[in-house]
């Protein structure tokens, strides 16, 4: 899993990675401080929680993956299998992330999924 | 015939119920051996069998003088007693042959009932003399003797005490207290069978010549030898058989006339038939006892007239086999079917007649008390049952119970009259004693009245409204002022009932619409703990009302209180920091694992270079160097990261921190792993490139600041204060998490960990891909065509491992070749060795470099 990650950063854009579970517990991170790691799972459920409810009560069915545009940046995240994954990048475009995003996801999927 | 033999018959014929042939054989038995104890006993077993209760219990009597440790005889005269409704007496002879025999269960249960028939305590206790018994049978013989000789000495004229102490003494080998106890006994009971068979036996094994009077006494008293049998049973090694006399022989014993005549014989004048040789053995014998039977049954065959089988006025002695009692019941008169007025006789057509009887001979009665004799009378015609010089039968009568009760008939009084409320006087009485007096029931009324003043009585259901009692109490029923509760508590506003008012008007809250209260129970007792928290100063043992204060000052007190409560729980310290970060961050702030990247150890002889793999990748920040460790020239600390100085985990930190000065070849070795001194921030670098720390911008603040500018050695995780987390509160200068990403990555790619080559959505390399730094080119270079090439295998690494410890010289020219083998060869046991032989050259930071790259290359490996 770090090779995956660490591959994540050759890319220019790509600043770091973090693959959490569920629950927010880091299970893997390239280019991101532990404590960092953690806070950013802990964050990356809450947001996962809030945007589930929100695409729920919307309607839209349920969320795989969320992008923020931010001033320092972008923060990408997919999640699937009880997992998620989390790219700091700069700013980009989205959907030159997805693949990125989904092939980590697959990745961790094989390899911390049941 | 022998004795024996006629002894055995008679035991046969009384196992099958044939009392009469026993008595003829044992009456016939004792007219030659008159003082036979096993004879005696037989008779008197069956004449109680025949109910014959009075000489049944003088041949028990002539046992016990014979043989005082009979309980066949004690049973006997307990049987006997008990028929002639002396409980107390037969409760005695019981307990004379339970202590001998402690062991018969059926014979403690018929005590225990004569102790309950006696108004005893139903226990049987273990008398001392049961108690000698037990221990003498379990072979405690010593204990036995001491209970012996204390019974013996609280009743010196106990004989069968001194008697057992003397069997007792004998089988212990004291032949000197046997001798003397059984002489005695022998003083007291010239007849004791036992006693003298225990001082024949004694002397005759001490070689005295025993007494002839003594062995012919024994064997008078018991021929068959049964008193001997049973102390050889006691003692095996003891020789006994010199005391029985093999041959004892009946002379003119017919038993044939005895089976053809029936029992007893038939009488034709009224008397017994007598044979010729008996009337001849009559008169030879020497004994001048007479059959008490055959006296008895001629004087009742005198003056009856009995019919009997059509038969004339033959006298036949009564026998219980002539009489079928079996179809009897409770209510049919026992006595009239004895005498063949039942209804089985009428049956049989038998006919009695009663009234032909004479009338001064009554039908025998066991209420009548003239037919008992269980005293210690003399024989009538003052005749003894044994010769002149024997003693009389001694009175040792069985010890008594501790209260001799009479026979007690309940509902019966003195003067025969039957009086069923007998004791009901008594027992009114004492029911009107128990019942308390008028004065006595005084206080209940006071004190009802006193409960009954303020309005609380009992609860009459009767008068209970249904509808009314039952309602939720109003405000005016609690009569509370709801102003002042309102003003008291400002919290019950929102605390409302069902009507959930958030009013100060507290009795619209406390009731609905229809006046019926909706308390909130909670805010009721809300209101009652800030009441019991008003402290103030009562006088002790009272307590302090609300409604003893004043509002204002209620008021101000719970004021007070509340704010004091709301400072308490709302304010925290402004440093306060997340103990979870705590935590977390003194994890980081752990020594690592002890296997240091560099491990001292010959790498050819470990698979593992670096031990830091346990970590996981969550740890790793592609540093290689453990996170939490503070910067610090002293190698790995433990302190805690709330107490450091600075944040560990990133080489960018160092950049507002002064660089330390290099250390030692030593010092690195011992703590490269760990040593933030071995960064790439010494400005020796070998070949002059310098390795320059990252200096940070300004316009970005430092690791160590954790987003609040100047504020070093925080939590990155947003402050709690105010009792919210800070996340909403966070400024734009704080939590630069963008920042230190960048910063990550680019200390990754210049550490030449990473390399950036591509774009997203592009596959291109990127053309300006920083360069790598590349250790520094061999000095040695004229060594390099100097030392052939050899393909790197184990064994050539262990022999660059092994030059490393040369000289200078050959180190350098070692590290040379390392050089050139790790420009070819990315391989992790390579930059190890060149890490290596850089620290042995005093270049640290190359060492460190290449050391990190080991960590990389073989944890790409994997």
């Amino acid at each position: 899993m770090d090779q995956t990650l660490t591959q994540l950063l050759r890319h220019e854009e790509v600043l770091g990675a973090v693959v959490f579970s569920g629950e927010g517990l880091p299970l893997a991170s390239a280019g991101v401080a532990h404590a960092d790691a953690e806070l950013v799972g802990a964050l990356g459920a809450s947001m996962l929680g809030a945007v589930d409810r929100t695409s729920r009560q919307i309607g839209v069915g349920p969320v795989d993956s969320v992008s923020m545009m931010a001033a320092e940046g972008m923060v990408h995240l997919w999640c699937g299998d009880g997992l998620a994954v989390v790219l700091f990048t700069e700013a980009c475009s989205a959907a030159a992330v997805e693949s990125l995003g989904r092939e980590t996801l697959r990745h961790a999927a094989e390899m911390f999924g049941p | 015939m022998e004795l024996r033999e006629l002894i055995s018959q008679t035991r046969e014929a009384m196992d099958h119920g044939d009392y009469g042939f026993a008595v003829s054989a044992c009456s016939h038995i004792l007219e030659s051996y008159p003082t036979c104890l096993n004879v005696h006993r037989m008779l008197g077993e069956s004449l109680v069998e025949q109910g014959a209760f009075d000489p049944a219990y003088e041949h028990f009597r002539r046992v016990l003088t014979i043989d005082p440790l009979s309980a066949v005889a004690q049973l006997g005269l307990g049987v006997i007693a008990e028929e002639r409704k002396d409980t107390a007496g037969a409760y005695a002879h019981y307990l004379n042959a339970w202590e001998m025999h402690p062991e018969l269960d059926h014979l403690r249960d018929e005590l225990v009932r004569l102790r309950r028939s006696l108004g005893q305590d139903v226990h049987l206790h273990l008398t001392q003399p049961a108690l000698a018994t037990i221990y003498a049978r379990g072979g405690h013989t010593r204990r036995a003797v001491e209970e012996w000789r204390g019974i013996t000495g609280a009743d010196p004229d106990n004989t069968s005490a001194h008697l057992a102490l003397a069997e007792l003494l004998w089988r212990t080998g004291d032949d000197g207290g046997a001798l003397t106890v059984s002489r005695e006994v022998l003083e007291r009971l010239p007849s004791c069978a036992r006693a003298l068979a225990i001082v024949t036996e004694i002397e005759r094994r001490q070689g005295k010549a025993a007494p002839r009077e003594y062995l012919d006494h024994y064997r008078s008293l018991d021929p068959t030898g049964d008193i001997a049998a049973d102390l050889s049973s006691t003692a095996p090694g003891r020789d006994l058989g010199f005391l029985v006399d093999g041959n004892v022989r009946l002379p003119g014993f017919d038993i044939a006339w005895l089976h053809s005549t029936g029992p007893y014989g038939s009488a034709v004048d009224g008397t017994l038939p007598v044979r010729e040789d008996q009337e001849a053995m009559a008169e030879t014998n020497t004994s001048s006892e007479a059959d008490p039977w055959e006296g008895v049954v001629r004087e009742m065959s005198q003056g009856l007239n009995i019919a009997h089988d059509g038969g004339g006025e033959n006298v036949v002695p009564f026998t219980w086999s002539d009489t079928d009692i079996s179809n009897l019941t409770e209510n049919d008169d026992l006595f009239a079917a004895l005498l063949g007025a039942g209804p089985g006789a009428e049956d049989a057509g038998q006919s009695s007649d009663v009234d032909a009887l004479d009338p001064s001979i009554q039908p025998f009665s066991f209420e009548d008390d003239s037919m008992s004799t269980a005293t210690n009378d003399p024989l009538p015609d003052g005749e003894d049952w044994l010769t002149a010089g024997e003693a009389p039968i001694p009175n040792d009568a069985p010890v008594e119970p501790s209260r001799l009760l009479e026979n007690r008939r309940p509902f019966v009084s003195e003067s025969g009259r039957i009086d069923l409320t007998a004791g009901w006087d008594d027992l009114d009485r004492a029911l009107s004693e128990a019942v308390p007096s008028a004065p006595s029931l005084q206080g209940y009324d006071s004190l009802i009245d006193a409960f009954s003043a303020e309005g609380i009585m009992p609860l009459d259901l009767e008068a209970l409204d249904a509808e009314d009692e039952w309602k939720p109490l109003s405000a005016e029923e609690w009569e509370a002022d709801d102003d002042e509760l309102a003003a008291a508590s400002p919290e019950l506003r929102g605390v409302g009932g069902a009507s959930g008012a958030a009013s100060s008007d507290t009795g619209a809250m406390m009731s609905d619409a229809d006046g019926d209260v909706d308390l909130d129970e909670l805010a009721v007792l809300d209101r009652l703990a800030k009441d019991s928290m008003f402290e103030r100063d009562v006088p002790a043992g009272s307590t302090l009302a609300v409604d003893d204060l004043g509002s204002s000052e209620r008021d101000a007190a719970l004021g007070e209180t509340w704010a004091e409560f709301d400072n308490d729980i709302m304010t925290m310290p402004e440093h306060a920091v997340n103990g979870y970060t705590t935590i977390l961050r003194s994890l980081d702030a752990e020594q690592p694992p002890s296997d240091d990247p560099v491990d001292s150890r010959d790498p050819q002889e470990t698979d593992s270079i670096v031990s830091m793999d346990g970590l996981g990748s969550a740890f790793n920040d592609h540093t290689g160097i453990p996170l939490g460790q503070p910067i610090s020239g002293d190698g790995p600390s433990e302190v805690p990261y709330a107490q450091s100085q600075s944040l560990p985990s990133s080489i960018l930190i160092e950049s507002n921190i002064d660089v330390p000065p290099a250390l030692d070849n030593e010092d690195l070795v011992a703590s490269i792993a760990i040593s933030r001194a071995a960064l790439p921030s010494s400005p020796d670098a070998g070949d002059g490139q310098q390795i320059s720390p990252a200096v940070p911008d300004d316009t970005v603040p430092s690791r160590g600041e954790h987003g609040l500018q100047g504020d070093p050695g925080t939590s990155p995780w947003p402050r709690f204060a105010g009792g919210i987390v800070g996340l909403s509160e966070a400024t734009s200068a704080g939590f630069q998490l963008f920042a230190r990403l960048r910063e990550e990555k680019a200390s990754l790619v210049e550490l030449g960990i990473l390399t950036v080559d591509r774009r997203l959505g592009s596959s291109e390399l990127k053309t300006d891909a920083p360069a790598r730094i590349e250790p520094g080119p061999c000095r040695h270079s004229g060594d390099r065509a100097s030392s052939p090439q050899r393909p790197l295998d184990r064994e050539r690494l262990r022999e660059l491992r092994a030059a490393l410890e040369g000289d200078a010289t050959e180190l350098e020219a070692t590290a040379c070749h390392l050089e050139q083998i790790a420009a070819g060869v990315q391989e992790a046991s390579v930059s190890r060795l060149l890490g290596e032989a850089y620290l042995r050259l005093g270049r640290p930071a190359e060492a460190a470099l290449l050391f990190r790259r080991a960590v990389s290359q073989r944890r790409h490996v994997r």
